[in-house]
């Protein structure tokens, strides 16, 4: 099963952190509070969208060519994710 | 098919491809236009008159299309961003002037190729060529937003400046074009 990772509180709609981290082989359990990276708090499409560009050795005419979409459709795509990722950054701070 | 290729094709084509396949139905929309006399003075003026060759037809659509996509184009330098591609603002919007060629093509019928003024033949021919235009418009609407990244009321606005400004200069240029002809 693909668990989707919850970033939103379901109470209060904030920003959750991570405060407790476990390692599955030797028990070690690792408690604070830490902020998710900002690409963990993109949307689901858009880290396989960045996954996807890395693979194709950051080059959108690959990307468009395995999409089936145009070369500016994806351009623009990824212009909308750096936006996100900017906007998060701001948030982040 | 997909509708939404009818009036976004641009996000599976634009660049080369675009270009290629809209010079291709330039062509064949100018050569109709040739046979049937139907001349278009912009995007927005169309008349019927069997009065001048080929080469006049083809200066129509051409001047008409390079005028918009100078607008465009320079909107999108002055307003976009991002880094766009020349070739995909000329492909695209020469792609979406395809549709212009539903008036000549009905023309081919034997009920179109003459009619009286404000006879239903004309009024089915002016409807057709608008709805034809209405859907060219949309398509370079398009064409616009896909090829230079503009989104809200930037988009909205230097679309509607550019077809206006760019329905002045084309008239103007072909005006003149036909008092040397």
């Amino acid at each position: 099963m693909n668990k989707n990772l919850p970033l939103i509180c379901p109470s209060c709609e904030n920003l959750l952190k991570v405060k407790q981290l476990h390692c599955e082989q030797c028990e070690t359990e690792i408690t604070g509070l830490y902020s998710l990276p900002i690409m963990s708090r993109l949307a689901m499409d858009d880290q396989k969208f960045i996954l996807d560009f890395i693979k194709a050795s950051g080059s959108l005419k690959v990307m468009a060519q395995n999409m089936k979409l145009s070369y500016p459709t994806v351009r623009n795509r990824l212009d909308d994710i750096i936006s996100s990722i900017n906007k998060l950054g701001k948030n982040g701070q | 098919m997909d509708s939404n290729y009818l009036i976004n094709p641009f996000i599976r084509i634009a660049g080369y491809k675009s270009l290629l396949i809209g010079f291709a139905g330039l062509l064949l929309v100018s050569f109709i236009s040739y046979i049937t006399g139907t001349h278009f003075n912009g995007l927005l003026f169309v008349g019927f008159a069997k009065d001048s060759k080929f080469v006049y037809y083809f200066l129509e659509h051409i001047i008409s299309w390079i005028t918009i996509f100078t607008f465009l184009f320079l909107s999108g330098i002055i307003l976009s961003k991002t880094k766009f591609r020349l070739i995909d603002v000329l492909g695209t919007t020469l792609l979406a002037r395809l549709p212009l060629i539903i008036a000549p093509i009905l023309r081919l019928l034997p009920y179109f190729q003459s009619f009286v003024f404000q006879s239903w033949e004309m009024y089915f021919i002016y409807g057709a060529y608008l709805l034809s235009a209405f859907w060219t418009i949309v398509l370079l609407f398009n064409a616009f937003k896909i090829s230079c990244n503009l989104k809200n009321e930037r988009l909205i606005i230097s679309f509607a400046v550019s077809i206006i400004l760019s329905e002045i200069i084309t008239r103007l240029i072909i005006n003149s074009i036909t008092f040397k002809i």
